[in-house]
């Protein structure tokens, strides 16, 4: 039954963080929230009563999608996925659609076999739909032209997101929207969480209707992320707006043998163009359809929809026009600007196209006030080269062919502009300039709104201050770190005050894309009257800043609002925090007349044994402060949601919880504020000054938050950026860093290779050089004989550290006492300044030759510099030590094809990237393409460097004259193995240059344009399993086949952890994920076996945890391997539940229980007429188990469903086994049992 | 002084070495004659004969794996100018106690274990166990895999693979697969 105490204890939480930064809503090391622990269950088909709650636009789609239809294709993309996820969890949960069936939930490679999947289940008869967003909806063009032709009924529901292009992005606009809009699906849009909501059931009546398919798009993120108090449609509503007549017939357009026809013929010259044209009377008709259904529905709801929604008085002389989120901001502002009647302003409107395709002219002109005078049209999108934005073109044709043929006395004056891409805010201020802009005698066409466009000087100008909002409502932002578990706490405080009667609340969260440890800044918002506001705070009634450092880092008070309060989580108590406060936060508390508390709430949370949880600790302090609930009322509400939240991880966290909660305001102080800013703390340049002007002026105003300010001028054209930015960031999100301990010290470099962000840095040097180092700078004899002169140290980058502790738990070097090893966490904040000069003074030491390193073990890698450093992977990242491992190894000559996945993002997230050059300025080329097409793109780069190594080769011969005969055969011959034989070839190729430097014919310039190709690059496709096995499968296996010295590195976290972790194909039965709630019930595919089968691919399994040895091993074989080769690398992940921190042991004990077996493929071998395949791993030592057990993915599935977890694992454990044993049966081979390499075949 | 090849001289229980058995010794000879007497010695008083042990094979510069190439050029004598040596006094001057140490720390070891425990922090079995400065290493074998990370990375090349002992051969499985190790481990 829906009862509304379920609604309003089940939803919120229900899947919908955003998936770049769904991880860093996730504290390490603690249990993985998904969808399937929290989402909401859709209620039975009884119900009658609407309820009122509060949910995110997500759940809100999702919740009538699931209700009306019977087969879901799935496929995760942000911000889409929650949609999916919520699905696969109600059908997990054996929820029934209207017709009382559990709908089937089929998760698919890829968006276009989602799409082919929906496509044959449409044509045999089921109700069908798909989720998806941006680069997935462009997957599915292909076959929505199908859809749309054959007029079949079907809803996608599409969370409308940015296009990659000179950028990627995974937040909200129409370019996706509008690169469909040709394919025949009607696209109905929303603009808010209730109307998300009520469109998706409108959607659906509609195309059963009209047969004519859909797409019902809220915006990506501002709506489908916006939590908002809504009506929840009864079921008994939905059932009455799905006219049961029409599934029939769906179902008898169906194909069967039992009335066999043809569908989808080859047409010819001769028809083809008919059969176009036959479907046009169905788009005629389907604005009255869906009109036929908004009026419908508001005959069930009370909630009247149109085509268009016009609000504004009739004598309304501008109008804007949007679509969208930004439609209700326009509104909202016209409204405003109206009501406060100024004399000379003209009167306003406001039009909302909610059906823009089929775009009704008729309608249209009817709700056009008919006065209009002027028309602005806002799209957000950007179509390059294009006469005017679709929406523009689209109201300027309609008015145009009204006004020749006089339906429109008039033409208005049309002017149309841009806002909004990539969520940037749209907000009141925008809208009024759109409006002022339209009041001006000659208004600017082809404007932009939000952004300073200094070059083009399409821009307008803005208020960004002004407010609209009405009295009462109050307003909240709130600072937080990803892992300190803000964001879950604003949930819940917006789900504890959106259930009040009466009342209505609104969340968003701003997200940066660092996967973990990310800054968010929620916005929260609490009111009598529904909350109609889909844009930031910037009028907070209540600013709460849950770290200290973003004091120095951000405008944390920029937002605050005259008389409000400011809560700081600080060690710095009352009396003693104004001082270190940097002066500029001092002047805004006092100019703002701020109430000013201050907590140490980790402290707190340390006390009570909750680590670096402050969550309950700060929100029990913003209800004590803000009022918004009664005190008592307040506390009980809190401890209920921490019962709900945490209930099934036992008493005890429960327990702690609600000892924060106890401890909270005891602790909390209100600081006394001097009359005067007294503070001798500057706010330190985000990076320093000494910083190349690029970094200063752009890098750093992107740190700083200020990237929404930075003109167009300063941006690169066509998405280039500068390497190794960040170094500049400095996060300082560690309160606990590593400290070294030279005694204990043994040198042997296992720190170094398993952390994640390359913050431990090893160097050997001349005893000599310590002569200017600062007094704690630590430094040991080198612990190995030979060394007389030279000194060893281990330097950490506390301020980039995360704090993970793998280093600490893989240090070998326990110390006498049996405790402490050579590296033990410690406090941070006393040893940052002096750390601060040992680093400086670390970096003064030169790198180490690598010449003179020994890469073949770890201990001698610690040597090499890493050029991929900083990055922004979550602590305890299984993935990114091994891309730091080959970016010491091969990094001055690596280029990278990037999968879109976790590693693009944490690689390539403007501004701080981690990849980078050295000194000598060679370092990694890095590029993400797409998530689909990655093999494809590196494979791009081997045939375009071997083609023009070619042809540096045959100008050389031709040139060897003038080269020189010497210089030419040792060019061409030359090994290139060592690092000393590469440092010669480099050397060759200077003397190349110089020899032809000032020649002016075309073959020796041409030759210089290609001489670096002398130097042998190293081509990586990285990308995860998610790429690997699943989206681009098919590219990847014909890369392999293609025999090209290509390497493909696949970081296997065995989910897809980039969209916050649904099931692919690497997921190993027994397993639960997202997309597989009910346990994965398939075993993993064994891609390795797949790459083995073509006998010519290199091909290794490793797992840094288990062998760091022998990881370094196959990755150096499969560079120096001339061929194909792919490693599959062992990559734990905080979608696994397991605490991070030991998640190079869990690693090991894959291996150990024969699941990860360790092995080697190497092709060379059988050549020399041995064994090409070498198990590195011994048979299982451990039960499966022992090793699946340990992590809350196996976990869950035994907490919910033991009966369903122990048959899941039976079979799991036989999986192992029998994979393990196929394995020693190759290893036991004879060589010559092997294909032979078809090049060896004479 | 004639001495047989035990260094006994024709009386019985008489051990004679250095300079008094013949030629033109150095001191460095006489003192190893001294240190060979004394095992001789030894080896009399209990009533055998002393064998000299099997010389372990010789380590080269290439079998070594030092973790990276640092520069340490012999220590220069400080010698008498040309001009100076009119008389017996010696021309080299030696080294001070500094330099004799930084002399003797170029030695790379070859061969012999000095116990800085890399292997033991290499070894992904956690198989090896420091026994306590001056008593070495003990390897598990039922941990051991034999993957070899401790040798591959033996600065000094003091570790070596040998093949399971011939006569108690390890337990194989049906396809002649070891079955060991047994034993499975996490790093503490």
């Amino acid at each position: 039954m829906m009862g509304g105490g379920m609604m309003n204890t089940n939803t919120t939480q229900a899947g919908s963080l955003p998936s770049a930064a769904s991880a860093a809503s996730t504290p390490p090391g603690s249990t993985q929230p998904s969808a399937a622990d929290n989402a909401a269950a859709p209620t039975s088909a009884t119900d009658a009563q609407a309820v009122t709650t509060t949910i995110d636009g997500n759940t809100a789609v999702a919740h009538i999608a699931y209700r009306v239809n019977e087969v879901c294709a799935i496929f995760p993309i942000t911000p889409s996925s929650p949609m999916a996820e919520l699905a696969d969890v109600w059908a997990a949960q054996g929820i029934a659609n209207l017709w009382g069936a559990v709908p089937v939930v089929q998760e698919m490679q890829a968006e276009g076999g989602a799409a082919g999947c929906v496509h044959g289940a449409v044509q045999s008869g089921a109700l069908t739909t798909t989720f998806t967003a941006s680069q997935g909806l462009m997957l599915m063009i292909p076959n929505m032209y199908k859809i749309a032709g054959e007029l079949t009924s079907t809803v996608f529901h599409v969370a409308a997101r940015a296009l990659a292009a000179g950028a990627s992005s995974i937040f909200g606009d129409h370019q996706d929207i509008m690169a469909v809009r040709q394919t025949g699906f009607a696209l109905l849009g929303a603009s808010s969480v209730q109307e998300g909501h009520d469109l998706a059931v409108i959607a659906q009546a509609a195309t059963l209707r009209a047969r004519v398919p859909f797409i019902h798009f809220t915006d990506g993120f501002r709506t489908s992320h916006e939590y908002n108090t809504l009506s929840i449609l009864p079921d008994a509503t939905i059932r009455a707006m799905i006219d049961d007549e029409l599934v029939y017939a769906h179902r008898a357009r169906a194909l069967s043998p039992d009335h066999p026809f043809i569908r989808g013929t080859w047409q010819n010259p001769d028809t083809y163009f008919q059969t176009r044209e036959a479907v046009s009377p169905y788009y005629a008709k389907a604005p009255a359809i869906v009109q036929e259904a908004m009026d419908r529905f508001a005959g069930l709801t009370g909630r009247q929809y149109s085509l268009f929604r016009y609000d504004g008085p009739q004598d309304a002389e501008h109008v804007v026009v949007s679509m969208g989120s930004g439609a209700e901001v326009v509104r909202e502002t016209a409204l405003w600007l109206n009501a406060q009647g100024k004399a000379d302003q003209p009167r306003l409107g406001a039009l909302q196209v909610l059906l823009y395709r089929p775009f009704s002219a008729e309608h249209f002109l009817a709700a056009l006030p008919p006065g209009v005078k002027a028309i602005a049209v806002l799209d957000r999108t950007k179509e390059p080269g294009a006469p005017a934005e679709p929406l523009l073109a689209d109201v300027l044709s309609v008015l145009a062919e009204a006004v020749a043929d006089g339906r429109l006395e008039r033409m208005p004056r049309v002017i149309g502009g841009r806002y909004g891409l990539s969520s940037r805010d749209f907000h009141p201020g925008m809208a009024r300039a759109v409006f002022d802009e339209l009041a001006r005698p000659k208004p600017r066409n082809h404007f932009t709104v939000g952004l300073v466009d200094d070059v083009s000087h399409s821009s307008l100008d803005y208020d960004d201050t002004l407010d609209i909002e009405p009295a009462g409502t109050t307003r909240c932002l709130f600072f937080g770190l990803g892992a300190d578990g803000t964001v879950g706490a604003n949930k819940n405080s917006v789900e504890i005050l959106g259930n009040q009667p009466g009342r209505y609340a609104q969340a968003y969260f701003d997200y940066d894309s660092h996967k973990s440890g990310a800054e968010t800044a929620s916005h929260l918002r609490f009111g009598a009257a529904p909350i109609r506001a889909p844009y930031l705070v910037r009028h907070a009634d209540f600013v709460a800043c849950h770290k200290f450092e973003f004091l120095f880092r951000r405008d944390v008070l920029g937002a605050a609002k005259e008389g409000g309060i400011f809560l700081l989580n600080s060690p710095y108590g009352p009396d003693e925090v104004w001082d270190r406060l940097p002066r500029r936060v001092q002047e805004q508390i006092i100019t703002r007349r701020l109430s000013f508390y201050v907590i140490d709430a980790s402290a707190v949370a340390q006390r009570v044994g909750l680590g670096p949880r402050v969550n309950t600790i700060l929100q029990t302090c913003f209800f004590h402060l803000s009022n918004v609930l009664p005190a008592d009322e307040a506390i009980r509400q809190i401890k209920a949601f921490i019962q709900k939240s945490y209930g099934d991880k036992g008493p005890r966290i429960v327990e702690l919880n609600n000892a924060a909660v106890d401890a909270a305001v005891a602790a909390l102080h209100a600081v006394p504020v001097p009359a005067q800013a007294t503070g001798t703390v500057a706010m330190p340049p985000v990076v320093p000054a000494d910083a190349p002007a690029f970094v200063r002026e752009v890098t750093g105003e992107i740190m700083a938050g200020r990237g929404d300010m930075i003109p167009v001028s300063r941006m690169p054209v066509d998405g280039t950026f500068p390497g190794g930015t960040t170094q500049y960031e400095k996060r300082n999100i560690a309160l606990e860093v590593p400290l070294w301990d030279p005694e204990t010290c043994i040198q042997c470099g296992q720190c170094s290779i398993v952390c994640p962000h390359s913050v431990i840095r090893a160097k050997t040097y001349e005893a000599a050089r310590l002569e200017n180092a600062p007094g704690s700078f630590k430094s040991a004899p080198v612990n190995a004989r030979g060394y007389p002169d030279s000194l060893f140290t281990l330097q950490f980058y506390v301020e980039d550290c995360t704090g993970c502790g793998v280093c600490v738990e893989n240090c070998p070097a326990i110390a006498q006492d049996g405790q402490t090893r050579a590296i033990n966490m410690g406090e941070k904040l006393p040893i940052l300044q002096t750390e601060r000069e040992n680093i400086q003074f670390f970096e003064t030491i030169p790198q180490m030759d690598r010449r003179r390193v020994n890469a073949a073990n770890v201990r001698g890698v610690q040597f090499l510099e890493p050029l991929f450093e900083f990055s922004g992977a979550c602590g305890g990242c299984g993935e990114a030590p091994y891309l730091k491992l080959i970016s010491q190894l091969f990094g001055d000559r690596l280029q990278i094809a990037n999968a879109t996945g976790c590693s693009s993002i944490f690689a390539g997230n403007t501004p701080a990237h981690p990849w980078k050059a050295n000194a000598q300025g060679r370092g990694v080329a890095w590029s993400n393409s797409l998530f689909e097409d990655n093999a494809e793109f590196g494979l791009g780069f081997r045939l375009a460097i071997d083609q023009q190594t070619e042809l540096a080769h045959a100008l050389s011969r031709k040139l060897s004259d003038r080269i020189g005969q010497d210089l030419v055969s040792a060019l061409l011959d030359a090994p290139q193995r060592t690092e000393s034989e590469f440092d010669l070839q480099r050397a060759r190729v200077a003397a190349l240059k110089e020899k032809l430097a000032g020649s002016t014919d075309a073959e020796a310039k041409m030759l210089l344009s290609v001489a670096d190709c002398f130097v042998k690059r190293s081509v990586w496709i990285v990308g995860g399993d998610g790429w690997a096995y699943d989206i681009d499968y098919g590219g990847l296996d014909h890369v392999l086949a293609q025999g090209r010295n290509v390497n493909v590195l696949v970081l296997d976290t065995e989910v897809y952890s980039n969209t916050g972790g649904q099931s692919s194909k690497a997921t190993p039965i027994g397993a639960s994920a997202k997309f597989a709630a009910a346990g994965k019930k398939v075993p993993r595919k064994d891609l390795a076996m797949q790459a083995i089968a073509y006998g010519y691919v290199y091909v290794a399994q490793i797992a840094m945890g288990a062998n760091a040895e022998q990881a370094l091993i196959a990755l150096r074989e499969a560079e120096a391997y001339d061929g194909p080769s792919i490693v599959l690398a062992y990559s734990q992940c905080i979608a696994h539940g397991i605490d991070m921190r030991t998640g190079m042991k869990q690693a090991a004990r894959a291996v150990a229980s024969g699941y990860w077996p360790l092995f080697r493929f190497d092709p060379t071998m059988r050549r020399a007429g041995l064994n090409p395949f070498r198990l590195d791993s011994t048979r299982p030592r451990i039960s499966l188990e022992d090793y699946a057990y340990r992590e809350l993915r196996y976990k869950t599935l035994e907490r919910t469903n033991p009966e369903n977890a122990a048959h899941l694992m039976h079979q799991a454990q036989a999986a192992a086994d029998e994979r393990y044993r196929m394995y020693e049966d190759l290893a036991a081979r004879d060589g010559s049992r092997f294909l032979p390499h078809w090049e060896d075949v004479t | 002084m004639v001495v047989n090849g035990h260094f006994m001289t024709g009386h019985a229980g008489i051990f004679a070495g250095g300079d008094c058995i013949g030629g033109a010794r150095t001191m460095t000879a006489a003192t190893g004659h001294g240190k060979r007497a004394a095992r001789e010695i030894d080896a009399y008083l209990y009533g055998q004969a002393w064998e000299h042990p099997p010389t372990p094979p010789l380590v080269t510069f290439d079998m070594l794996h030092l973790p990276d190439y640092m520069d340490a050029t012999r220590t220069p004598q400080p010698e008498q100018p040309l001009a100076a040596r009119t008389d017996f006094s010696e021309v080299v001057a030696g080294f001070d106690a500094p330099q004799a140490r930084r002399e003797a720390a170029r030695c790379l070891s070859c061969g012999n274990c000095y116990e800085c425990d890399n292997c033991f922090a290499a070894c992904p079995e956690q198989a090896i166990t420091r026994r306590g400065p001056g008593r070495g290493y003990e390897v598990s074998l039922d941990l051991c895999s034999g993957c070899a990370a401790c040798a591959e990375q033996c600065p000094c090349h003091a570790i070596d693979m040998v093949a399971e002992p011939q006569n108690q051969p390890a337990p194989v499985g049906s396809l002649g697969e070891p079955l060991a190790p047994a034993r499975f481990r996490v790093r503490a």
